[in-house]
């Protein structure tokens, strides 16, 4: 919603008479980091890593994936989970065995080029999406998705928050199982305790199209570094890396998820 | 021996006892004895008060008084004649012959210059006040002045003219708000008529919230501001509403392409009460009626002002005030989605004059700033908003002690109702959302000040301010930790204290004048910041909210030195001024990366503390006479900030940090009927954070960044060349009785203004970002202008 705000205000401030071009800035190269995104789902083997490096900001976006790397999670329990590298898809890495489970700690090790990195992050309760639905509404933020019809279906989901934890969310969302429709990160400080119903209205469905919805229970440290991954185009207040809860040489975060998937099919 | 001396000295002991007697007796009766002569000044064709005019002696040069807001002077001499000169810029000198033998009240009208009404002026206040008058650190602007200058759209306007001067830089196109010697855009006071303006500028800093038809004069504190002032870190402005037409009803406006305005005033009561309403609407909307898009067909985007105010001499010593403002700006989008802001002011005074010494002013102080976003139509509807509300009552004295010393003192108290998110449900909405915790405070503030002069070239102005903000509950405060996170909340009641702060503000300036063409000037002020504007994007928005000091927050405090050369040439046809400063700033705030700000009940742990300090040199060159007039003016300047946990606590420069800001205006008058104007303004960019590198994140490409604020925007620069055409303003007749052809002044006055903003289009960078090519899949740094070559056409008129 803030992002609309600001969006609407520059839509119509630029409504007319402006005008974009591209334009030549010299920028200081820095030197390459190493890139991680780890997950670990509730869902056995829905565990990844994906290690790439940085890449120069005027090359062409192909990030070199780095292979060979010593992964491994281990549970609260002492057990350890090594993740190997998929044949055929270099620098992904993942476990068919480990899942995630509720009110537990997850740290994972990272042994790659002579960096070590470390982390950790806790789950919470189960979320449960108590129930998907379509709504015919009008179409406010409409512009968001270049509709220009007066009304949208709009997919709706809700859920219960369990009022004694303070909660984080991240919801993605898939439209026929090729787009991800844009993610939402948002925690209960306005509704804890309270069942909520989320709107997406990122894009535009017709009859027939399937959504698919991941809720995920996150913990403060992924909601930290999504939010301000939110905040990293450089128009935004305090352009700025994304909070990282890893320790050592690297950038990126490693994330323990709890998760509960629904699907809709969208009827006229 | 010893007893012949005791008498001997107790004779002497009685002889000097006598004669002191007969000295004091004698100085009774021949003495210099001292009256004062007071009264006010006004325009002679229209009543309004002259503020700044001056009154001097021609027998006793140096000795004088200078009007003050309301135009009350006063003056104490010795008995004897003099002659009283009275002098303001656009009125004639009159002279008044006084045999001072009593306390005795001179009011006067001054008649206006017949010469000079037709020329096109830029000054201060008095041609030669530039050297003269201890203010340091001060621009000021008449009404008058800015007529010819084209501003964006045709507009007159006061507060863009503002920023033409030096030391202040404007905040850009789509930017409100300006920055004053490397202060951010929240530490600027706005006062119209003593009412904090919160939010100075409509649809995004395209236009300022004052109609300059309704606008006596502008001034503009960047320096040492007098005691009277004060919770801003960098500036003060004072704009002053007209009072309205004292002798006769009279109409003014104009007609643009994009707005239009109307002022009428008139007296209530000839010469005793007078009122002046304006008006003034935008219709920017219309053309979006030309879109192709439906959804901009049916978007609104306008905003309308109204000035009014009255006031009415209840008598010889009273005087009575009421002023306010009302501006409101929509912008909507194709009727689902619409957000309105805008400010509300109301200013009740009285002017008493209790002795001819003492002038005292009360006020009544009404201010707030609100805005209110609605999503949804047909009953699915959902509102935020968002305002802050001030009541404040303020006690101001003049105090003319002698004819070297003048002082000022007072009291004031402000009750801050901070309100940062109220939501609204309509019934189609299912969840709820609960409102932010409202805040309240108390600030108040006592001052004393003198402003002293010290033979025939030396004048200070000296003085304390005393302030204390306490935050009150009923409210929910939170602490938090080091890294923002709340690690406890506890609710106060109505009226609890949550938090106190007291701060001690000296204010010190002097002026020598080397010779009546030369003078130095150097000053040091501090002063305290005990609200703060907590901003969501680069540039200022009016969905920014206000939040006061707290528990957590503590207050703003600058210190600032400044020192100054000014020299005029020529007669004063010539005006050259010199300035440098130095600010430094504790307590300053930033924010943590990627920090929510809006509808964040918890938004006191986003924010960082550190310091801050800027410093620069200023000049101005100004030409005020002849048909040629301008000025240029270049700053220099540096600001940045220090703050632990940004930056890897190194040194940063401040996002409003600009290495040079050139400005050169200039008029020229061809004749009665045309004037033309050229303004020219360059200024290198401010900081901005660019990415080093980039990655991939979750299928997305996120950039990767090094220092803070490391690169430059390129180069803002813009020319504006206008031209005015004036008809006559008098007409030929021949009277009837004599036969004699005469010149009658017309009744109804016009003249047409043809302008063009950014007459070379320059695409100056609005916004730059970094994107992927769609084809060459390559990222490229894409830059966004927002406007490129302006015309507009305006008719003005008054009758």
């Amino acid at each position: 919603m803030r992002g609309a705000i600001t969006y609407l205000t520059t839509v119509l401030a630029v409504s007319f008479v402006s005008c974009e071009k591209v334009i030549d800035i010299p920028l200081r190269e820095a030197d390459r980091r190493i890139v991680v995104e780890m997950e670990v789902m509730s869902d056995p083997g829905a565990n990844y890593l994906s290690l790439t490096k940085t890449g120069s900001v005027y090359d062409v976006s192909n990030f070199d994936a780095i292979s060979g790397a010593s992964v491994s999670v281990t549970d609260q329990n002492g057990t350890v989970y090594v993740l190997n590298e998929i044949p055929g898809e270099p620098g992904k890495y993942t476990n068919p065995l480990l899942a995630s489970e509720e009110n537990s700690i997850y740290t994972m090790s990272i042994s790659t080029e002579s960096e070590l990195i470390t982390a950790s992050s806790s789950t919470q309760s189960m979320p449960v999406i108590d129930e998907i639905f379509q709504q015919t509404l009008p179409n406010i933020f409409g512009q968001i998705s270049g509709s220009e019809e007066d009304s949208l279906i709009i997919v709706v989901y809700e859920f219960t928050d369990p009022a004694e934890e303070v909660n984080y969310y991240l919801r993605r969302a898939w439209l026929n199982s090729e787009t991800q429709i844009y993610r939402s990160v948002f925690h209960d400080n306005l509704w804890n305790g309270e069942t909520v119903q989320g709107g997406m209205w990122e894009v535009e469905v017709v009859a027939g199209d399937t959504v698919h919805i991941d809720l995920l229970s996150i913990d403060f440290d992924t909601y930290r570094f999504y939010l301000t991954l939110d905040e990293n185009s450089t128009s935004s207040a305090s352009p700025a890396n994304p909070e990282s809860n890893l320790e050592g040489n690297a950038i990126g975060y490693f994330g323990a998820f709890l998760r509960d998937t629904a699907s809709h099919i969208i009827t006229e | 021996m010893i007893k012949v001396q005791k008498i001997v000295l107790q004779d002497r002991f009685r002889k000097s006892l006598v004669l002191c007697l007969l000295a004091l007796i004698h100085n009774a009766s021949f003495s210099q004895q001292k009256h004062t002569i007071s009264g006010s000044l006004k325009d002679g064709t229209t009543g309004e008060d002259l503020i700044g005019a001056r009154v001097t002696i021609k027998e006793l040069p140096g000795v004088g008084s200078v009007t003050n807001t309301y135009g009350f002077y006063s003056l104490t001499l010795p008995e004897g004649k003099y002659t009283l000169q009275f002098k303001s810029l656009g009125f004639a000198l009159t002279e008044r012959p006084v045999d001072l033998t009593a306390d005795v009240i001179v009011n006067l009208e001054l008649a206006p210059d017949r010469k000079l009404l037709t020329e096109v002026l830029v000054t201060a206040e008095k041609e030669d006040e530039n050297v003269t008058s201890t203010e340091m650190g001060v621009e000021k602007l008449n009404v008058k002045d800015v007529e010819a200058i084209p501003v964006f759209f045709g507009e007159k306007d006061i507060l863009k003219t503002m920023q033409l001067l030096p030391g202040v830089k404007s905040a850009g196109e789509g930017n409100s708000g300006f920055f004053v010697r490397g202060g951010a855009a929240d530490q600027n006071l706005i006062l119209l008529d003593g009412a904090p303006v919160y939010n100075a500028s409509h649809l995004l800093g395209f236009f300022s919230v004052f109609n300059s038809d309704a606008l006596k004069d502008v001034k503009l504190y960047k320096g040492t501001a007098p005691p009277k002032f004060g919770g801003r870190l960098s500036s003060t402005m004072e704009v002053h509403m007209k009072e309205g037409n004292q002798k006769k009803l009279a109409v003014s406006g104009g007609v643009g392409l994009i707005s239009s305005r109307l002022t009428i005033e008139g007296p209530i009561v000839k010469d005793r009460g007078s009122f002046i309403i304006s008006g003034r609407r935008t219709y920017a909307d219309l053309f979006l009626k030309l879109s192709k898009n439906e959804a901009l067909q049916n978007s609104t985007l306008y905003f309308y002002d109204f000035n009014a105010k009255a006031n009415y001499r209840l008598g010889d010593k009273d005087r009575v005030f009421l002023s306010g403002y009302f501006g409101r700006d929509n912008l909507g989008f194709s009727d689902q989605f619409g957000f309105d802001w805008g400010n509300t002011t109301g200013t009740l005074r009285w002017n008493h004059i209790y002795s001819d010494k003492l002038f005292g002013n009360t006020s009544l102080v009404f201010s707030n700033y609100n805005y209110k976003i609605n999503f949804g139509s047909n009953g699915q509807t959902f509102q935020i908003g968002s305002q802050i509300q001030d009541w404040n009552f303020q006690e101001d004295f003049d105090f003319f002690a002698n004819s070297n010393n003048t002082l000022n003192f007072g009291f004031n108290i402000i009750h801050h109702t901070f309100k940062p998110g109220e939501i609204e449900t309509g019934e189609g909405i299912d969840f709820i959302l609960n409102d932010i915790e409202n805040r309240f405070s108390v600030e108040s503030a006592a001052y004393l000040s003198n402003e002293q002069k010290i033979g025939k070239r030396f004048t200070m102005l000296y003085g304390l301010r005393y302030e204390n903000f306490t935050q009150l509950g009923p409210s929910k405060i939170y602490t938090y930790n080091e890294d923002g996170l709340p690690i406890s909340v506890k609710d106060y009641k109505m009226g609890e204290v949550v938090s106190s702060y007291n701060g001690l503000s000296p204010r010190f300036s002097a002026n020598y004048l080397l010779n009546e063409k030369n003078s130095i000037k150097a000053g040091y002020a501090r002063t305290y910041q005990f609200l703060h504007l907590l901003s969501n994007a680069t540039s200022a928005s009016p969905t920014d909210i206000w939040i006061p000091s707290s528990n957590n927050v503590k207050p703003q405090i600058c210190d600032q030195w400044s020192i100054g050369y000014f020299r005029n040439f020529n007669k004063n046809m010539f005006e050259f001024s010199f300035e440098t400063y130095y600010k430094n700033m504790t307590n300053a705030v930033d924010y943590r990366d990627g920090a929510e700000v809006t509808l964040n009940p918890q938004v006191e742990g986003e924010l960082l503390f550190g310091t801050a300090r800027a410093y620069g040199a200023e000049f101005m060159l100004r030409k005020q006479k002849g048909d040629f007039t301008g000025w240029i003016s270049y700053t220099l300047a540096k600001t940045e900030k220090h703050f632990e946990n940004i930056n890897d606590g190194d040194w940063f420069p401040a996002k409003q940090d600009r290495r040079h800001d050139l400005a050169i205006v200039t008029m020229y008058k061809f004749n009665d009927a045309f004037t033309a104007s050229i303004s020219w303004v360059y200024w290198t960019g401010s900081a901005v954070t660019f990415p080093s590198g980039k990655y991939i994140i979750n299928g997305q490409v996120v950039n990767y960044y090094t220092e803070r604020n490391g690169y430059r925007m390129p180069p803002y620069h813009r020319m504006d060349v206008g031209l005015t055409y004036y008809t006559k303003e008098y007409k030929t007749i021949t009277d009837p009785e004599t036969g004699e052809e005469k010149q009658v002044a017309k009744k109804w006055n016009s003249s047409w203004n043809v302008s063009v903003y950014n007459a070379y289009a320059h695409e100056n960078a609005y916004q730059i970002t970094f994107k992927e090519n769609e084809v060459t899949g390559k990222t490229e740094a894409v830059q966004l202008a927002l406007f490129k070559i302006i015309p507009s056409l305006t008719y003005n008129f008054s009758f």
